[in-house]
């Protein structure tokens, strides 16, 4: 069977707008941030093989894109909370709890 | 400062706009510094990826570790807590990001990626990997300084944090604003391994220098950071103790692994 990367293109593409959509709920970052790395891991690897391949890359591409974007927004919101925890730890530590 | 602000009704954290921010501007130095040795966009974006990995994972342990009594009180007298008070300890206590954890993860999420590679290859690699850590660096600082955490002590000149809505009893007190000194530092450290990547002097070193500037100068900052969630060991924080670590390493590196030390050994010996 020919591997031109078409699979993993298509789960690059899948998991990034997974991750663009989970990315907007606060208690669920974590899964659009997951999803969002691993989405980005499918579309460079299936980008790889279609061009070794020489077949198109635009799903590929599409993919790449839309999981730096669902990155992006899981990481902004994932570190929201990093900060938010931060500072109610530090709060609780001061307050001897 | 100003922890959050709103984007179509939506609250965002400053400290993670900076650092995502810092990561972009990452990925892009690094892919220039990339292209003139022929590094893909891909490869660059992967390697971040699971530097990315490596940080998120490094810096929460390394959190949790800073907090093992609250973690050691939890286990040893767990069937008095609830699941729910049980979970918001665990929450706290790894919830919470430390710089040097995210260092030392990412930089083994990297060294993941890059064990197949060989020769100049490998060496240009570590050295965009040690010329990008501080550039994101100054980056994290700006939003720590944004977000209010991280803060430095209680001082006669300064900024007043005047709006931190997560952490009051910080609010109205003059503070040296060690962040953003420390964002200055790193900034500078980065513009030095820049200029010697660009030169190509030093090439596989510029971690080992990094290891050898950047320590020094958290080391001496600890001692003008004023919040109380750092952990302790012997009067020196636990960023102290590492600093330490890290210098030793890095001069073992540059010294002994380059025969430097090694030549100076052999002179002692023969006269």
């Amino acid at each position: 069977m020919e591997n031109n990367g078409k699979g993993l293109s298509i789960a690059g593409l899948v998991l990034g707008i997974v991750a663009i959509v989970l990315a907007w709920f606060t208690m669920i970052n974590i899964i659009a941030l997951i999803a969002a790395i691993i989405g980005l891991v499918c579309a460079v690897k299936g980008k790889q093989a279609a061009t070794a391949a020489g077949a198109p890359t635009g799903l590929a591409t599409a993919g790449l894109v839309l999981s730096i974007i669902g990155l992006v927004l899981a990481a902004i919101g994932f570190l929201s909370c990093t900060l938010c925890i931060v500072c109610v730890g530090g709060t609780a530590g001061l307050m001897g709890l | 400062m100003f922890p959050y602000f709103e984007i179509f009704g939506k609250t965002v954290g400053s400290y993670a706009m900076a650092s995502v921010a810092g990561m972009a501007v990452c990925v892009l130095v690094a892919c220039r510094m990339g292209r003139s040795y022929k590094i893909a966009f891909e490869d660059i974006l992967l390697k971040m990826v699971y530097i990315g990995i490596g940080l998120i994972v490094g810096g929460h342990a390394l959190y949790g570790v800073t907090h093992l009594p609250r973690l050691w009180e939890l286990l040893t007298h767990l069937p008095d807590y609830t699941f729910k008070d049980a979970i918001s300890v665990v929450v706290t206590c790894f919830g919470g990001m430390v710089f040097y954890g995210g260092f030392l993860g990412g930089m083994a999420g990297f060294a993941l990626n890059v064990r197949k590679e060989q020769g100049e290859q490998k060496r240009v690699l570590w050295d965009i990997f040690a010329v990008v850590i501080p550039l994101f660096h100054t980056f994290g600082r700006i939003g720590c300084f944004l977000g209010g955490c991280c803060y430095g002590k209680e001082s006669s000149w300064g900024f007043i944090v005047y709006n931190n809505t997560l952490q009051p009893e910080i609010n109205g007190v003059v503070r040296i604003p060690v962040q953003l000194i420390e964002a200055a530092c790193n900034f500078c450290i980065f513009l030095f391994l820049f200029i010697l990547f660009k030169k190509n002097m030093q090439r596989g070193k510029l971690l080992f220098y990094y290891m050898l500037i950047y320590p020094v100068a958290r080391f001496i900052l600890e001692f003008f950071r004023g919040d109380a969630i750092r952990g302790f060991l012997w009067g020196l924080s636990t960023s102290q103790w590492i600093s330490i670590l890290l210098f030793l390493v890095g001069l073992y590196q540059l010294l002994w692994k380059s025969g430097k030390a090694q030549d100076v050994f052999r002179i002692k010996k023969t006269e």
